[in-house]
């Protein structure tokens, strides 16, 4: 009981520790978006330059084979989707303009580039598709196997390709 | 018994209290607007393409009618990718109009997504409509390639086509 009195006399807080003992609204004048939002605006205001992040980085593999991944998927759909719609604006159908093709005679070299050029994302994309899906399913995280399997996609890729364009010979239908 | 620790933690001082009330400074702007538009058009093309780093409400992350959670959504585009593994070296050794219609479909639904992925990554912090703009696009192409299965040769077809050149 003395002890009470005394401690009554001594500090405040035990005023402060009644107060919390009765639950009370918040007494913040903002909500935790609000308050985000000020902080990216007084941020705004201040200027401050933006710190380096891709000049800085020096190339390694993950980064070379998840950035072609992305590429070349980018590139595989807008020339679908691009392909597509100028088929549909094309005058004739596409035996006539394969035949416009042929009829301009191009050397063999642009044939073989143009055949790389088509050939090389669909299997870059489709090898390293399959090491994707085994990252999803959990396997080959390690850095030695990812490493592994990126050179060895790399290395299959150049194999099917070059078998796609020069082994693969279609007749003209 | 309980009085006394009580106490013994108010003798502390406030420091040690485990629940901590404290009030909002006094010095706290909480009148700060982000303003989108400034007087000049100039500035105001600025600020309409700058990046929303957030926050976001759970509202605008859940987006608006979806009638499926994003990790079904996340399953099935692997279910995708998993059926183009086996589509695709299918599609080496059989050709014709059934196999038209599936490359077609897993291909362009795959790839949507991809690029759906790549422009909410990069762009739709600064344009917010541009998932809009390719959804338009993908469905036009999408009848495209359907139009040439149909009407024209298919699309395994005109790959053979053009690789007898």
């Amino acid at each position: 009981m003395a002890l009470l009195i005394r401690s009554f006399a001594r500090s405040s807080c035990l005023l402060k520790q009644t107060s919390m003992l009765i639950p009370k609204r918040s007494t913040m004048a903002t909500t935790a978006y609000e308050e985000m939002r000020n902080f990216w605006a007084r941020n705004r205001k201040l200027n401050r330059p933006l710190s380096p992040f891709l000049t800085v980085y020096k190339p390694h593999l993950a980064m070379m084979t998840s950035l072609t991944h992305r590429v070349t998927g980018v590139v595989m759909q807008v020339a679908l989707t691009g392909g597509s719609i100028i088929l549909l604006c094309l005058p004739g159908d596409f035996r006539q303009n394969l035949e416009y093709v042929r009829q301009l005679s191009l050397g063999p070299i642009i044939i073989i580039a143009f055949k790389y050029i088509l050939a090389f994302p669909v299997v870059y994309h489709f090898l390293n598709g399959i090491r994707h899906l085994a990252w999803d399913a959990g396997y080959g995280f390690s850095l030695k196997t990812l490493y592994k399997s990126g050179y060895f996609v790399m290395a299959l890729t150049a194999v099917i390709t070059t078998y796609f364009v020069f082994g693969i010979k279609c007749n003209a239908l | 018994m309980a009085t006394v620790i009580l106490l013994r933690a108010c003798l502390r001082g406030p420091k040690n209290l485990l629940l901590q009330m404290r009030p909002l400074p006094k010095n706290a702007n909480t009148e700060i607007l982000s303003k989108q538009f400034t007087a000049t058009p100039a500035l105001a093309t600025i600020e309409y393409f700058r990046a929303r780093r957030g926050p976001f409400t759970p509202e605008e992350k859940r987006g608006k009618g979806h009638l499926m959670m994003a990790s079904t959504h996340w399953k099935v585009e692997r279910i995708v990718a998993i059926a183009m593994t086996g589509i695709m070296p299918a599609c080496l050794f059989i050709q014709g109009s059934t196999m038209d219609h599936l490359l077609t479909t897993f291909v362009y639904l795959h790839g949507f997504w991809g690029i759906d992925g790549v422009l909410k990554d990069y762009l739709v912090k600064f344009v917010p409509w541009i998932g809009k703009v390719w959804y338009v696009l993908a469905i036009i192409g999408f009848a495209g390639l359907v139009n040439f299965n149909y009407n024209d040769v298919g699309i395994t077809k005109a790959i053979q086509m053009l690789w007898s050149l």
